[in-house]
């Protein structure tokens, strides 16, 4: 019986482990391919040795793609993004949780349907009217849709639910603002979840790519997921350069997945797998 | 101020509440809101240098074209090759990690999620490498002495190609979602089985599967709704292609391709459109068939 428990632990382990790897491979795929050039990625066979055309790759992408550019692009628009939407649903989600208004179910039931509708429905009016007011090829018109997270808003309203409402209540009779409660008391309290709430919203911004795909179609506004995009297609007539796409990815994927590992390590470990999207 | 201070009920703050959730509502109602009732407004006119209203005629047009029905098709094919294996496996990795003897779950859980926060452009070009004909798979494939596969350019394959990409995708996400199911299971439940003799696998499908159907329903209905709206994987394999027999072109690149390089506006709404009520129709039958009866709303 004993002998038998510890048979299965290690073949648990063992299972694990091969799924673990599994999930590892591509990644350190990128890495290795991404000091490969073309003749050894796909050059038939299996080939997971370092080459030497790591400087070749990242040459070949500041000519080809302003990369340094590329990645600003996507930095600017991400902070910015997170930063308004942290702030915006932090205060709605705070709003639904700690306060009894007029049209708050109403509010609340809109958002929670409007994540069941899929994004292509909007997609269509807001690039019209996007176009319209000549924000394609801008950071603003990319960052605004961002701002009314909903999925943001949700978690935040289930956060600040626990924020307790006695402190609030001592701080009225205390005389402090309702304004003042929430800078001075309820942020402070729910810094980590907004913190969570902030990662998850960085991490969708830098990977989204459909609506970038539509908005922005001047190289010099490229985002990162809309270079591997353009390689991929090489409309030049060239053969792809997968060594470009797997520098791109090693640049661009290995660092997010580190900032994910950290805040996973950091901050409300548990919160951050389970709300995602 | 001072009647606010007499009456602390919630109710006396709406005002405040008003001021925290306005920045929020404001670009709800621009960017969201608004947009979808144009979006279906849209789906009924013809959309050119002038609107006009054309009444179901973008609605008449899709359905009589083959490819909007291939569309689906091949969508449907996917979503049936990948969505049960993802949730099969994904429950078998959460009732691993759930297992008391095992330690670093917190590890495990962790590499198994990173997919889930990894672009899917940044996952699918690098499958698109694998999937090359001297790619990575066809070279495993030769050193097992297999014969090689075109995994991109034969209209079968290419759905497997694309059906083993979200699988690896999709297994993270929901084997965490498993897992905090799982951990909400008492243990004495499994416990008590074992002393009247129920062996794993009995506890497997006696406890585990029927405790765990409504996040197992949840999750699939997600699944649904996402695989249905699935544009990254295809997009970056094939670009706006429709592939070898048509076999490679999904409802989220067709209504893409409708809209921005025909641009017909009107005709792409109603694509749009269609998605949203299949997807409203998949998910009331999945849980009109799924759910207890206490669950069936």
């Amino acid at each position: 019986m004993k002998r038998n428990n510890r048979g299965r632990q290690i073949f648990s382990y063992f299972l694990l482990a091969v799924g673990a790897f599994i999930f590892i491979l591509p990644y350190f795929y990128m890495i290795v391919a991404s000091t490969q050039d073309n003749a050894q990625i796909i050059g038939g066979g299996v080939n997971f040795k370092f080459g030497d055309s790591f400087m070749d790759n990242l040459h070949w992408l500041l000519e080809r793609y302003d990369y340094v550019r590329v990645i600003i692009n996507s930095i600017i628009i991400a902070v910015v993004s997170t930063i308004l939407a942290t702030v915006s649903s932090t205060m709605v989600g705070y709003a639904l949780a700690k306060y009894k208004f007029k049209g708050d179910k109403l509010l609340f039931n809109t958002i929670m349907v409007s994540r069941m509708v899929p994004f292509f429905t909007t997609l269509i009016p807001l690039f019209y009217i996007m176009s319209r007011m000549g924000l394609t090829n801008t950071y603003t018109g990319i960052i605004i849709p961002s701002i009314a997270s909903t999925t943001s808003a949700f978690m935040m309203k289930q956060y600040a639910t626990q924020f307790p409402t006695s402190l609030m209540e001592a701080a009225r009779i205390d005389g402090a603002s309702e304004w003042m409660i929430f800078r001075k008391i309820a942020v402070p309290i729910l810094m980590p979840s907004i913190v969570t709430t902030g990662l998850l919203v960085f991490m969708g911004s830098w990977n989204q790519y459909l609506y970038p795909l539509v908005m922005l179609t001047r190289g010099d506004m490229y985002t990162v997921p809309l270079v591997i995009k353009n390689i991929t297609t090489s409309s030049t007539g060239d053969p792809i350069n997968y060594g470009g796409i797997m520098f791109v990815l090693a640049t661009s994927v290995i660092p997010m997945v580190l900032i994910y590992m950290v805040g996973q390590a950091k901050f409300k470990a548990t919160d951050l797998d389970a709300a995602d999207k | 101020m001072k009647k606010v201070k007499r009456k602390p009920g919630l109710k006396t703050y709406a005002k405040s509440a008003y001021g925290f959730a306005a920045p929020f509502f404001v670009f709800f109602v621009v960017t969201i809101l608004i947009p979808v009732i144009v979006s279906f407004v849209f789906s009924f006119m013809q959309i050119g240098s002038t609107f006009k209203f054309v009444g179901l005629q973008n609605y008449i047009d899709i359905f009589k074209d083959p490819l909007f029905l291939q569309s689906y098709i091949n969508i449907f094919i996917i979503m049936i090759g990948y969505i049960p294996i993802t949730m099969l496996l994904s429950l078998f990795f959460a009732v691993l990690l759930n297992s008391p003897h095992i330690h670093g779950k917190g590890f495990f859980r962790t590499i198994y999620y990173i997919p889930t926060v990894t672009s899917t452009v940044a996952v699918a070009s690098v499958f698109m490498t694998f999937f090359n004909p001297t790619g990575l798979f066809n070279g495993v494939l030769e050193m097992l002495g297999l014969p090689e596969v075109q995994w991109l350019t034969d209209p079968v394959w290419l759905r497997v190609s694309m059906i083993i990409t979200e699988i690896w995708i999709n297994i993270g996400y929901n084997a965490v979602l498993f897992l905090a199911g799982l951990q909400s299971i008492p243990r004495m439940v499994y416990e008590s089985a074992e002393i009247d003799g129920a062996g794993k696998i009995k506890q497997f499908f006696t406890i585990t599967i029927p405790l765990m159907k409504p996040v197992i329903l949840m999750a699939t209905v997600l699944a649904t709704i996402n695989g249905l709206g699935s544009f990254n994987i295809p997009n970056i394999f094939f670009g706006t292609s429709n592939g070898p027999e048509n076999a490679a072109i999904v409802v989220g690149v067709n209504l893409y391709k409708t809209s921005f390089e025909l641009v017909d506006f009107g005709k792409a709404s109603a694509i749009a459109w269609t998605m949203v009520f299949v997807a409203a129709v998949l998910s009331f039958v999945q849980f009109k068939f799924g759910g207890n009866d206490d669950e069936a709303e």
